[in-house]
């Protein structure tokens, strides 16, 4: 399939009431000339690209971290897609996130050098995003595995799991069970989840959620 | 946006800033790179260098317009700074020209053909000049003095320098030039003492010949003879009257080469002082053949500060260069802006 870059994408631009009706290919291809392209494509695949790193990673930090990242290279190396290749948009977008995430897997940090590259400021997940993540991923379905695999845990990183993941306690009710501020609970378990979905990973363990 | 997740409300406002700084960028022309230090540092050799340049060209020009009774063009531009020329070591021979060769059982001797019989008049011819130069100028006329051995195919031989005013040079050129060159130097300055010497040595030089060819004719006897020997003992005797006729053609082919070498290229010895320099304080050879720290020093600085100002005076050419350029450049400009704000 031959495609037409600049033609296609400017001609099929913003129809109707305000909604792009764009391909994903299409404003990748247009966001060479035109950066603000690119932002319709972050609005339509950012939650899911979210949702996509924290079934993986279980812990709302590095993936909010990943996607960021993600799009922030995306972003830089946008000039590179090319739709000749037969490649659509999103599947060129969803390579970048498993290259990120095999990076951080490998590493166990996350990098931050298109963000940097492209001159994105690094956020701070907000304290209310950790609930509103794990209500995305819908931890239900790991509980079992989780089970098992919390026993590798150091304990302060399991007695919070288990207070937050299996138990179903809110974030302050965490904290005072804990005795430490809320802000330190959901640290906790975060990095626990993190610790967590390695193990699981080294033990080639199959989560629930990565079949959704 | 529909989200919940606050993150990402902040990431999308943080990318529709980073797209519109992209677009401001792609639509605004590309500024102007900062020049760094090395570009600048690049910039002044380059500078430096043009000047020197051009302050060396213009020095040997400055020579040109002074001697305009030389018969050639100036073709070196050294020695102005070291009081030595570039290259010349002390006590070296350097040569603009081939020097005469000899076969090894010839005759030697190299006479002038005249209409089909040969001259074999030889002269050695000798020089010394002594001049008086206007003040600041001492380097300039030595390097004239070597463009003037080079011009007239001969060769400096030796250089001496003591301080920046007063100095002796000894130069060779071919004979058939000596007078060219004579008269060039002499123009450089104000002539306080000048001697020719000629000296015939035509009957030596006819001695030396027909002495040689007989040895040479003796040679080819005693080889004859050394064939002919029978027993041990003549051969010795053959062959150690042949080895001392051997010794003696060395010796007059030597001498004979060394009178050619006089007689075809004379020596001229100048003598050149700054006005103001007090007169007889130069000494000839003394200083190349017993270099001195002091001395080596001294022509240290006399070079570094030939060097500065052969630049200063490039300077001196590229800065209504420069006006010029920045006047033209400045118009320019401003017409720009004028039709710029026309249209």
């Amino acid at each position: 399939v031959a495609w037409s870059v600049r033609g296609t994408a400017r001609g099929a631009a913003d129809v109707g009431d305000g909604v792009d009706e764009r391909s994903d290919a299409a404003l990748l291809l247009a966001s060479r000339d035109d950066p603000a392209a690119f932002v319709e494509l972050y609005r339509r695949h950012a939650e899911d690209l979210l949702r996509y790193f924290a079934r993986r990673t279980l812990d709302p930090e590095a993936a909010a971290e990943l996607t960021a990242e993600t799009f922030a290279e995306a972003f830089a190396s946008r000039a590179r897609y090319s739709y000749v290749n037969g490649v659509n948009g999103v599947a060129w977008l969803y390579g970048i996130a498993r290259h990120q995430l095999g990076r951080f897997f490998r590493s166990g940090r996350i990098d931050a050098d298109a963000r940097r590259k492209i001159g994105l400021p690094l956020r701070e997940l907000p304290p209310e995003d950790y609930e509103r993540i794990e209500e995305l991923v819908d931890f239900a379905p790991l509980r079992a595995a989780l089970a098992e695999a919390l026993e590798t845990l150091a304990d302060d990183q399991r007695e919070a799991l288990q207070l937050r993941v299996i138990d179903g306690l809110p974030y302050p009710e965490v904290a005072t069970r804990l005795h430490c501020a809320e802000t330190a609970a959901r640290q906790r378990v975060s990095r626990g989840l993190r610790r967590l979905a390695l193990v699981l990973r080294e033990r080639g363990l199959t989560l629930a959620a990565e079949v959704d | 946006m529909e989200t919940r997740v606050r993150f990402l409300e902040l990431l999308e406002e943080d990318f529709r800033m980073v797209a519109e700084r992209e677009t401001a960028r792609k639509l605004s022309p590309p500024p102007r790179r900062a020049l760094r230090w090395k570009t600048w540092l690049g910039a002044a050799a380059s500078l430096l260098v043009l000047a020197f340049a051009i302050g060396a060209l213009a020095q040997v020009g400055g020579r040109k317009e002074a001697s305009p009774a030389s018969g050639g063009s100036f073709s070196s531009a050294g020695a102005a700074f070291g009081g030595q020329e570039p290259g010349l070591a002390p006590g070296t021979i350097h040569r603009a020209n081939g020097g005469s060769s000899y076969g090894s059982d010839t005759v030697a001797g190299k006479g002038s053909s005249q209409g089909g019989q040969t001259d074999l008049t030889k002269i050695v011819r000798d020089g010394a000049i002594a001049l008086a130069v206007p003040d600041g100028t001492f380097k300039d006329n030595l390097g004239r003095v070597v463009a003037i051995a080079h011009t007239n195919g001969g060769f400096v031989l030796t250089s001496q320098t003591e301080g920046a005013a007063t100095g002796t040079m000894t130069i060779r050129v071919p004979a058939a030039h000596f007078d060219r060159a004579f008269g060039q130097v002499g123009q450089l300055g104000t002539v306080e003492s000048s001697s020719v010497t000629g000296k015939d040595v035509t009957n030596q030089y006819l001695d030396y010949r027909a002495h040689l060819q007989n040895l040479v004719g003796r040679r080819t006897v005693l080889r004859g003879l050394l064939a002919q020997t029978t027993t041990i003992g003549e051969s010795l005797t053959v062959y150690n009257q042949l080895a001392g006729v051997q010794e003696q053609i060395d010796q007059l082919q030597g001498e004979l080469r060394l009178l050619n070498d006089q007689v075809e290229e004379s020596t001229l010895t100048v003598d050149i002082r700054e006005e103001s320099a007090p007169a007889g304080s130069s000494e000839t050879n003394g200083a190349i053949h017993n270099p001195s720290l002091s001395r080596a020093w001294d022509r240290a600085i006399q070079g570094f500060f030939g060097i500065i100002a052969t630049i200063i005076v490039g300077l001196g050419y590229l800065l209504p260069v420069a006006v010029i350029a920045g006047v033209v450049y400045a118009v320019v400009r401003l017409a720009r802006r004028r039709g710029r704000a026309t249209s």
